[in-house]
């Protein structure tokens, strides 16, 4: 049920930042073609340069359990506050309809 | 800035009972030694695992059993203080009750022999057999024994070596897991080259049995020695002192059509596990008089799976009013895949029957034995694959499911208009932190046909560096443990503040 609302909620956030960008990349692979090329080369360039992220941690020696903390970390850093904030937001409105 | 570094030190105390598993699975002799160039095809590759329990890691030997439980005592009957006895030990050095064998004498060189399990002896966990075999190491000027532990054995297997198949074998040793030379090449020459000759001398009328080991004569007369007796069935019984391969033998001679079938000594078959259903087979005529041998054939199976108790001996015979007929003498066999015999594409090896009147033949199957050892490399190869990737694996800690913090990364895409990229590159970075490590092969500019390749480190880092790279990843881990936990303490704490309703946002 959680996992679900969550994916949900992601799910949604990404649709909606690709629609929000939507009408900019109409304009920029309409009009300026050579410009949408440039930003795909820089996209596939920084894609290349992600893969290669597992053998610079390797090369790094961390270990897989700082790894998993790491993972951890920006986990709860997404999820804490947007869990917490509707709980605090559903208290402000309790409160306000009490006064 | 005391307060960091007394934080540090608490974080990795705390990491260290994390990697404990870790480290202790090297320091309890989980596997001591690789054979990285192992070859398929060369036999045996393997790797020592003695590290069958997590608190157990070695073989004792040991001249007293006083010290054994009285329980384990009694079951074991006639004390005797100075038996030899090998047990599992503790990772101290101290010995368990986990006795694997007693001897009352000093193990004679190259002799094997099972666990007697009227001892009710425990082995090591996932086997159900075990041998032995006390080695000379020429390079140490000593004895070692060597203890070999599978979870299946033939019944007639009993060599040291016949017996290393099954999908948990393991080899282990009392000489701190160094093989000697001599031994990797006993093992890697002897089960291709060695045979089983059944041999007759047909001026004297008598038979006799070879084995050799290498070129070289270890048995004499392994399967007896006798007169021909004429029209009789001779082959290698099967018995303990009977190497592995003796049974793949069989010679069948005649003399005349006139003695078939009552020529034929029943008696004398061998094979103790079908002596009935051969016996009967032949008391119900299958030979009757006047027929005449045409073709005996031996039938193996391709499947490399397949183990045949015996060889499938398919004789094809003629009656003086009858067309040609097939009859399969042994037809007993076992699968590995739960599968009959009768699945598999079977392999014909035909053997000419000249017409003299004695005629013999020596038998060795050679392609038999290839797909035995075929199976016994794959299976050990697999086992090293699967110990070596989890040794590895807790080295490197590649084994470890990210899976659960992993996919939730998952859901973000990049489109290809490349601007969602950018904003969800952080993200993509994420979830690919725990990617495992694959070797990046660069080509060189101008050269098509060159690249070189960089290696994934951490496996270099733990031959090279050993104890050093621990202490490197338990500070790595403390430092991170520090401050993801100082990062996670700030997070928990802005929930406090009630004006405080922004969502976290990763930084591009």
């Amino acid at each position: 049920m959680i996992n679900s609302l969550i994916g949900g909620v992601f799910n949604l956030v990404t649709s909606l930042v690709s629609l929000i960008l939507a009408p900019l990349d109409l304009v920029i692979s309409s009009f300026l073609p050579d410009l949408s090329n440039a930003l795909v080369y820089i996209q596939q360039f920084l894609a290349l340069c992600v893969q290669f992220v597992g053998w610079v941690v390797d090369a790094l020696g961390i270990p897989s359990f700082a790894i998993n903390l790491i993972i951890l970390y920006f986990t709860a850093k997404i999820m804490i506050p947007l869990t917490v904030y509707p709980i605090k937001l559903a208290i402000k409105w309790f409160n306000s309809l009490k006064t | 800035m005391k307060k960091k570094i007394l934080f540090s030190f608490i974080f990795i105390f705390i990491s260290l009972f994390f990697t404990t598993n870790v480290k202790a699975y090297r320091v309890s002799g989980g596997i001591s030694q690789y054979l990285p160039t192992y070859n398929p095809n060369s036999y045996p590759g393997y790797l020592l695992a003695p590290d069958f329990y997590d608190s157990v890691r070695d073989i004792l030997f040991d001249k007293k059993y006083s010290e054994l439980s009285s329980s384990l005592q009694s079951s074991i009957g006639s004390a005797n203080e100075y038996k030899y006895m090998f047990a599992l030990a503790n990772n101290d050095g101290s010995r368990t009750n986990r006795v694997i064998v007693i001897f009352t004498t000093v193990i004679p060189t190259f002799t094997y022999d099972s666990v007697n399990n009227s001892y009710s002896m425990t082995l090591p966990a996932g086997s159900k057999y075990a041998r032995w075999q006390r080695i000379y190491d020429s390079s140490l000027n000593r004895y070692d024994y060597y203890f070999m532990f599978t979870d299946e054995v033939s019944t007639y297997t009993p060599d040291f070596y016949s017996s290393l198949y099954g999908s948990n074998a393991y080899i282990t040793n009392t000489n701190n897991f160094d093989l000697p030379s001599d031994f990797l090449n006993y093992f890697s020459n002897v089960p291709v080259n060695h045979k089983v000759y059944l041999t007759f001398n047909y001026e004297t009328y008598k038979y006799y049995n070879y084995f050799y080991l290498d070129n070289t004569l270890v048995y004499t007369n392994a399967c007896g020695e006798g007169d021909l007796t004429v029209g009789r069935f001779y082959s290698c019984p099967f018995n303990s002192d009977t190497p592995i391969e003796a049974n793949k033998v069989v010679s069948i001679m005649r003399l005349s059509q006139s003695y078939m079938p009552n020529g034929w000594d029943y008696n004398n078959l061998g094979w103790s596990d079908t002596t009935d259903k051969y016996y009967n087979s032949m008391i119900g005529g299958i030979f009757p008089q006047n027929s005449k041998i045409e073709e005996i054939s031996f039938i193996s199976s391709s499947d490399s799976s397949v183990l045949l108790t015996s060889n499938i001996l398919d004789v094809q015979y003629t009656d003086i009013n009858s067309p040609t007929y097939h009859f399969n003498l042994f037809s007993s066999a076992i699968s590995w895949n739960d599968t009959t015999l009768s699945n598999y594409d079977l392999i014909k090896t035909t053997i000419s029957f000249p017409t003299t009147d004695i005629t013999s033949f020596d038998v060795w199957e050679e392609g038999f034995n290839k797909l035995s050892d075929n199976y016994i490399a794959d299976n050990i190869s697999t086992t090293n694959n699967a110990i070596q990737e989890q040794i590895l694996g807790n080295l490197n800690g590649n084994t470890v499911s990210t899976d659960n913090y992993f996919n939730f990364f998952n859901n973000f895409q990049v489109n290809n208009h490349s601007l969602s990229g950018f904003i969800t590159l952080p993200l993509q970075t994420i979830s690919h932190l725990s990617d495992t490590c694959s070797v990046i092969s660069v080509p060189f500019p101008m050269m098509p046909n060159f690249s070189f390749s960089l290696p994934c480190m951490s496996a270099i880092y733990s031959q090279y560096l050993g104890n050093f790279f621990t202490m490197y990843q338990l500070i790595i881990n403390g430092i991170i443990s520090y401050y993801v936990g100082i990062g996670l303490f700030k997070i928990v704490k802005n929930t406090h503040d009630p004006k405080n309703d922004s969502i976290e946002v990763v930084d591009l």
